[in-house]
Order: C-alpha cells, then sequence, then structure tokens
C-alpha cells in the first residue's frame, strides 16, 4: 500500500512527464521505435494502446487483492492478453475499419510494457479510481511522445504527414518533391535518433525543474513507485 | 484464529458466529483426529470418555456450548438442517479443552501456510482467472466469428469488384495444382474476367497482391494489398498509382524487371511485387488459359528448348539406356535435344534436354505430371530448380526441389541419361523417319510459345553473358577492351573457360593481367573486365551494364567515385555500393572479386592460348 496518499491530478499528470512512460520509464521502447514512422501510426498505435491501459489497470486493480503475488505476472499477462483479443475480435466484428487502420497495433498492445509496467508498479498496489487515472495519464503521456516522434520522423524522412494511409485527402505533401528527404529517419537507426534526442529534451526539462535524478536520488527518480532497491541509490550517494 | 487467513469452507459456516465456527470445525477435525487417533470402530464411546475427562476441570463449559449450540441451531432453517446433519454423524456435540482448540487452529494455520498460501492458492487462482478468460473469448469468438468471417468475404470481394467493375459476382476455382505464391483464383461469374491473389517476398514478408485479367488474357488491373514493406519506400506500393498502372493491358506473359519502371530505392520490394504478379501469370495460364488449349505439343517443347533452331531427327544409338530414340539435333550450331527417362516416386519422369556440343545443358523442359500431388508433380513448373541446370555438364550440381527430393533425383537421372549419350548423338544417323523441322522465331518470341504450357515455365533459352566466349563486352571486342584497359600491351591467352564467375583470361607481354568477372545483376549478368598489374593490384576495370537498368544500375559506371574505388586495390573490401543502385552495384562489385579469386589461380598458369596483336 502507497504510505503517502498522492493526489488524483498528481496521478493523472505523472505520466505527462515526471513519469513519461516512454521518455523516462524507458518502457514500451519496442513500439516507439518501430510504428512511428508514419504519423498516423503514431495516433494509432497510441490511443489503441491508452484504450487498453486503462481497462488493464481497472481489472488488474480491482483482482489486486486476489491475486497472490507468486503468480501475479502470468496472471497480468493472461488479462491482458485477454483484454486485447477480445477488443481485437470486437473491433474486427462490428467497426472492421478501425480494425484495418489499427490492425498491426492492436496485437502489438499485449508485450508492450508500458501496461504491464503500470500494472506492476501502480494498479496492483493502487484503487481501482486512481488506477484508471494512471492508465489515462500514462496512456496520454505515451501517445503524445510516439505522436510528436512519428511526427518529426514522417515529415523529415518522407517529406509526407499521414492523417490517414491510402486517403489522399489527408495524406500531406508538406516538403517539395523536390527536396529529398532524409530517409534515414523513416529507417530503424533514425529512430533511434530521434528517440534519444527526445529523451535528452525531457530530461534537460526534468533537471530545469530540479528533478535530476544524479543529485536527487530516489525523490528525483521517475521509476521510484515501482523500485525493488527503492533507498539503494540514497545511501550510494551518501 | 487468524481472521484474515481463515479459509471459507462454506457459506454456511461464514454466518456463523466466531464461536461457534470454531466448535463446528474442531468437531469437523475432531473427527479426522478421533479417526486416526481412538480405535475406530467404537468412535462414539471413546468420545464420550474423552468428553467426561476434560469435563472435570471446566465443568460449566461444556454446558455452555450445547446451550449455544442449540439456540444457534434454532436461528435459521438452514443452519438447523446443518445440525441435525452434523448430529447424525457426531452426537453428541464433544466438548473441547483448551489444547484442543490450540493445536486445531494451529494445525490449520500450518496448512494455510505450509500449503494453501504458497501452493495451492496461486495455482487456483490462476486457473480460476485461465478459465474465465478463455470463456469470456471463447463466448465473444462464437458471436463475432461468423460476423469477422461475412466482413473479410466482402472486403475481398469488394477489392475484386473494384479491379473488375464490370464483374457482377466471384466464383473461386478448383485448383490442379498448388502453387507456392498463388492462393486463390476467381472467376467473374458473368465473364468479366478472372482474379488471381497471389504473394511475393519482400522485405518484410510477403506482399499480397490482386491482379485481374480481362476475358481477352490481358491483365486488367492490379492491387497491391496491405504489406509490411518499409514505410516511405517499399510500403509505397500500396499508394503509387503510376507503378500499378503500368501493369494494366500487359499480356499474360512473364515481367521482366527490366522492362519497368521500379519505385525508386526499392528494388527488394519491387521484385517481389513483379514475382508476385508473374505468379499470378504462371497460375493463369496453367488454370485458365491452358485448360482450353491443353498441354504443350512436342513440337512447342522443341521450340521452347532451342528457338530458331532447324531440327533434324536422328537415331540415339541403341543400347543408351534411359533415353527415348528419337531425338533431334540443329546441324547448324551441334545443338542437340533428348528426351532422358527415369523412374520417379509413381511414374516415369521425363526430361527434354537441349544440350551443346561441348555438353554443357542449355535449357530444360520437365514431365513429373504423374509424381506425388503436391510434392513431386510440381517439380515440373520450378523455375528455379529447372533454371540450376542451365549451363551445367553434371546435373548432380543442381539444387533439389523442397519436398520433391525423390522427383528432383529422377530429374537428375534423366537428365544424366541424356548427358551420358549426348556425344554419340553429335554425329548420330538421321532419322528418314523423323524428317525435319524448323523450330521458328527467335528467343524474342519464345515467351508466346510457352503459353499453356503444362509447367508454365516462363524462363527464356540460355543467352551468354557479355564477355562469355566470343560475346562482346561493353561492345568491344577482347582485344578492344584490352586497348581500352592496357594500352599498346600484347595479350595472350591463359584458359579457355577457367574458375567460376570469370570468362576471359589473359596475361600481356608487359605482365599486366585481364581478366574477365561476372554476376548476377539486376536484370541479368553483369560482367567485368578487370586488369590487374603482376601482383594483383587492380590497374582498370570496364563494366558491362547492359542488362540493367538504364537511369538506375545503367549510369553506376559513370560513378567516378564508386570506380575509382577500385584502383590499386587487391581486394574488393570496403567498397560502398552506389545507393539507390544497390544491386548493380553489388554485382560488379561481386564480379569484381570473381576475377580478383580467379587471379591467384590463373597467374602461375602457363600461356596456352592465342595471341592478340
Amino acid at each position: 500500500m502507497n504510505k503517502k496518499k498522492v493526489s488524483n491530478l498528481k496521478v493523472f499528470t505523472n505520466g505527462f512527464l515526471k513519469e513519461n512512460p516512454v521518455l523516462r520509464l524507458v518502457l514500451g521502447t519496442c513500439p516507439t521505435l518501430a510504428v512511428t514512422t508514419v504519423l498516423f501510426n503514431g495516433i494509432g498505435m497510441g490511443i489503441a494502446a491508452t484504450f487498453v491501459l486503462i481497462c488493464s489497470n481497472v481489472v488488474i486493480s480491482a483482482l489486486r487483492k486476489v491475486i497472490p503475488s507468486q503468480v501475479r505476472l502470468p496472471c497480468f499477462i493472461v488479462v491482458i492478453a485477454s483484454f486485447v483479443t477480445l477488443v481485437q475480435m470486437l473491433i474486427k466484428a462490428y467497426v472492421p475499419a478501425l480494425n484495418e487502420s489499427l490492425g498491426v497495433f492492436l496485437p502489438l498492445i499485449t508485450v508492450n510494457c508500458i501496461i504491464l509496467g503500470r500494472a506492476e508498479m501502480f494498479a496492483s498496489k493502487n484503487t481501482v479510481g486512481a488506477s484508471a487515472l494512471d492508465g489515462l495519464g500514462m496512456g496520454l503521456g505515451f501517445t503524445i511522445v510516439i505522436t510528436l516522434m512519428s511526427f518529426v520522423r514522417e515529415l523529415l524522412g518522407s517529406g509526407t504527414l499521414t492523417l490517414m494511409p491510402g486517403n489522399d485527402a489527408l495524406t500531406f505533401q508538406i516538403l517539395p518533391e523536390a527536396v529529398a528527404p532524409m530517409s534515414i529517419l523513416a529507417l530503424p537507426p533514425g529512430g533511434f535518433f530521434v528517440f534519444g534526442v527526445f529523451m535528452a529534451i525531457a530530461y534537460f526539462i526534468e533537471r530545469r525543474r530540479g528533478k535530476d535524478p544524479e543529485k536527487e536520488a530516489c525523490a528525483g527518480c521517475p521509476s521510484a513507485a515501482g523500485c525493488a532497491a527503492k533507498g539503494a541509490c540514497e545511501t550510494n550517494g551518501a | 484464529m487468524d481472521d484474515k487467513k481463515k479459509i471459507p469452507l462454506n457459506a454456511d459456516e461464514q454466518a456463523l458466529t466466531e464461536q461457534e465456527t470454531q466448535a463446528v470445525e474442531a468437531a469437523k477435525e475432531d473427527a479426522v483426529a478421533g479417526a486416526d487417533e481412538a480405535p475406530a470402530p467404537k468412535a462414539k464411546t471413546g468420545k464420550a470418555k474423552k468428553a467426561a475427562e476434560p469435563a472435570g476441570e471446566t465443568a460449566d463449559a461444556p454446558a455452555e456450548k450445547a446451550a449455544k449450540e442449540s439456540e444457534a441451531a434454532g436461528d435459521t432453517q438452514t443452519e438447523a438442517e446443518k445440525k441435525t446433519y452434523k448430529a447424525e454423524k457426531l452426537p453428541p456435540k464433544p466438548p473441547k479443552s483448551k489444547e484442543q482448540l490450540d493445536w486445531e487452529a494451529a494445525r490449520r494455520e500450518k496448512f494455510n501456510h505450509t500449503v494453501w498460501q504458497p501452493i495451492l492458492r496461486p495455482i487456483v487462482v490462476l486457473v480460476v482467472i485461465c478459465l474465465v478468460t478463455s470463456l469470456l473469448l471463447g463466448l465473444t469468438n462464437m458471436v463475432t466469428e461468423p460476423i469477422i468471417a461475412a466482413n473479410t468475404e466482402a472486403e475481398a470481394n469488394a477489392a475484386r469488384q473494384a479491379l473488375l467493375p464490370e464483374a457482377d459476382s466471384f466464383t473461386e476455382l478448383d485448383l490442379s495444382q498448388e502453387y507456392t505464391n498463388v492462393s486463390d483464383i476467381y472467376a467473374a461469374d458473368n465473364g468479366a474476367g478472372w482474379v488471381v491473389d497471389a504473394s511475393g517476398k519482400g522485405y518484410g514478408g510477403d506482399v499480397p497482391v490482386m491482379v485481374a485479367f480481362s476475358p481477352d488474357g490481358a491483365i486488367a488491373g492490379v492491387t497491391f494489398l496491405q504489406n509490411n514493406e518499409t514505410p516511405g519506400l517499399g510500403k509505397k506500393l500500396e499508394t503509387d498509382k503510376s507503378f500499378r498502372a503500368q501493369f494494366t493491358g500487359l499480356p499474360a506473359e512473364p515481367i521482366s524487371m527490366g522492362s519497368i519502371d521500379k519505385i525508386a530505392s526499392s528494388t527488394i520490394s519491387t521484385g517481389a511485387a513483379v514475382s508476385a504478379i508473374n505468379a499470378a501469370i504462371e497460375a493463369f495460364n496453367t488454370e485458365v488459359q491452358g485448360a482450353s488449349s491443353g498441354a504443350m505439343t512436342p513440337e512447342e517443347v522443341r521450340a521452347y528448348l532451342l528457338p530458331g533452331a532447324t531440327l533434324q531427327a536422328i537415331v540415339v544409338p541403341a543400347g543408351a539406356e534411359g533415353v527415348q530414340p528419337t531425338a533431334w539435333r540443329d546441324d547448324a550450331t551441334g545443338d542437340i535435344i533428348a528426351y532422358g527417362e527415369a523412374q520417379g516416386v509413381h511414374s516415369t519422369v521425363v526430361a527434354a534436354v537441349a544440350v551443346d556440343p561441348d555438353g554443357a545443358i542449355l535449357n530444360l523442359w520437365l514431365d513429373t505430371s504423374g509424381e506425388t500431388e503436391g510434392f513431386g508433380a510440381p517439380v515440373q513448373s520450378d523455375t528455379a530448380f529447372i533454371e540450376s541446370f542451365i549451363g551445367l555438364t553434371d546435373p548432380q550440381q543442381a539444387d533439389n526441389v523442397a519436398g520433391g527430393t525423390l522427383t528432383s533425383n529422377a530429374v537428375k537421372e534423366a537428365v544424366a541419361n541424356v548427358l551420358a549419350v549426348a556425344p554419340q548423338l553429335a554425329d548420330a544417323p538421321a532419322d528418314p523417319a523423323g524428317g525435319t523441322e524448323n523450330t521458328g522465331g527467335d528467343s524474342s518470341t519464345s515467351g508466346t510459345q510457352t503459353e499453356g504450357f503444362p509447367g508454365g515455365i516462363s524462363s527464356s533459352a540460355y543467352v551468354p553473358y557479355p564477355g562469355e566466349g566470343d560475346t562482346p563486352l561493353a561492345g568491344l571486342s577482347v582485344a578492344e577492351v584490352g586497348e581500352a584497359l592496357l594500352p599498346g600491351e600484347t595479350l595472350s591467352r591463359i584458359i579457355v573457360g577457367g574458375p567460376a564467375g570469370t570468362s576471359q583470361h589473359w596475361v600481356s607481354d608487359a605482365g599486366n593481367y585481364l581478366i574477365y568477372g561476372n554476376a548476377e545483376g539486376i536484370g541479368g549478368h553483369v560482367a567485368v573486365a578487370v586488369a590487374f598489374d603482376e601482383d594483383g593490384a587492380i590497374v582498370g576495370i570496364l563494366p558491362d551494364v547492359s542488362s540493367e537498368t538504364p537511369d538506375i544500375g545503367g549510369l553506376v559506371p559513370d560513378d567516378a567515385d564508386f570506380m575509382d574505388a577500385f584502383i590499386g586495390e587487391t581486394d574488393t573490401e570496403g567498397i560502398e555500393p552506389v545507393a539507390g543502385a544497390t544491386v548493380t552495384s553489388e554485382g560488379i562489385i561481386d564480379a569484381v572479386d570473381n576475377a580478383v579469386r580467379a587471379f591467384s589461380e590463373v597467374k602461375n598458369m602457363p600461356i596456352s592460348g592465342e595471341v592478340l596483336r
């Protein structure tokens, strides 16, 4: 149980920057690098993951007293995977157009470690309401970051911005065709470049706000809440 | 007793007060304990006696308990029933000593801590969660599966409809054989045409494509379905209209990579697209066109094997095993066609082989239709397998078809039978009954002649690559190439043939060497004339990229950085291909590499051939 009562607003806003899942907790790196080549992918993956994150947080939080700690990870994975499968089947059946757009991302969400990470770090220790808020906040933080990343990568890597693939009206050629785009940004190495720059920016802002992990130890560490070796850094630092 | 960790045994008991629960559970435990400890048959009396002993210590306790129990029993119907049930088994209610109660509580505690919490509870919880979720998924699937299937079908139908707007509805054809890259063929019910679903191996998995054919056999349209190619590069296949449009109207003949405008920097994805479309064309020709025109006639087979030849029927010498008695010879070139036979798994496999006078295989046609469906039978249409024979003098060096090993071996045996007898056929007598025939046409028209051929082989006859034999390289003879790379030097031939991947090997009077290397490019062979000094350092190269795309690979020799990178090197390590023309430049690098490797082998050989200048 949490010793300090954290305000709901704080729970909600934590995911934006302080504990941003991608830039500060460094979770969900694989989907972040893999799908952020086209703007639409970033938005789609973000929304789909947010949805599943909220739902799995709620379910796991509700079951937190029933699930024994020895088997919590298999239980979380079963819950998350079935949830994703369930949602996918429903979307396929009743909203096929959405499935076509999100098709690739839906099954990928199961292995998005943000969801497992939040289940472990937050939902399994907090109330249903707080977990739902945490899911929403973390999901939005994730969505914002991968949307921005895909914006940068598509704009510089392909010279376009795609809001809906295959729909010419929603695909914009931003850089003139004559300008050769930096294709490397659309390729895997470019993902790492942009990811690194984004992480550096997030770190810079946090440091400006006086949250330097190197100086503040656990107080400035985004992973403190779920850290198994909590306190170890403080002793080492002193 | 630890309230939190108490095991909920059943609902009725939870309704009881703490004390009563203890009593009931104690009674249960007692029954077990009694069975264990006391002599079994006289349990009742044994208990009564036991009860009597502690009664002396706390005289009031049993009486109080009994009173409370009877009260509780009167409270509700269910409890009354329960008590009655218990009363039958364990009357009268035995009074408990403090030690006994403590011991029982400790026992439960121990069970809770050693068995239930660490072992059973996790299993039970996980199993229950899995069962519940499986049930939910199963139910959802039951509801959604038919809807999803209908959606998918409707979607595919809509895609086919979009390709063939005149069609009303589609029926799936039963395919006569299994195709590796073609899944289905649909015929429009009103005769507006056909749609073939095919796929090719791309950069990120299969590249699926739908190819529509009009009733006159031409391609009516092509649609690329969703693929996983690199976004911004190969993925453009899905959206690039001009790329798609160039296929419309083409006849149902194999399309070569060189004849289409590729998507820039996406050679592999484009290749997957073209091979998928070619697979669709092949299946369409076999299934739809072939159904009407039937199998290839023997004349067509020979025309396919040696286009443009004048063939004389000849008698195969008696005693040649596994070769049909009549063969054909082109007296002008000395090329021979003979039919080899060998026992396959179920049938006799026939291989019609065209052989040049040196005993190298020029072309091959197979009939393995009697072999196992899906394993040996498709061997005859496996283009890669057939092409692996071309140029060989020993059929054992050819590939095998996965899943059709026995049939592949039979094919090799049949080919070997022909090669064994080929030298004798060079001057075998003409067969008066067979006469002569002109296979007509040349290699450029051989494509149309393969139409309707059961195997659907799309390869054309063997074309020598630049620099092979007397074929010029970059339009230049060896003497002219020598003048360009090693001006003023006299060349002497070292060997004919030579190490793999090379064709010409010359040494100059100044001690320099000229070797032609070759390797696969994008549209065929890339050949490079490489001049070495006596230490094996490259002094000049002259590539022939005539097989390559004119505006892409064809420009590689103009790239001074790339060309100069070779000069002075003794190997090709670290030479970077030209961006945007990767395949061609890698072909050139490989060709130079072949020449470099041949150099060390050729260097110490004596001069054995003609002298130029």
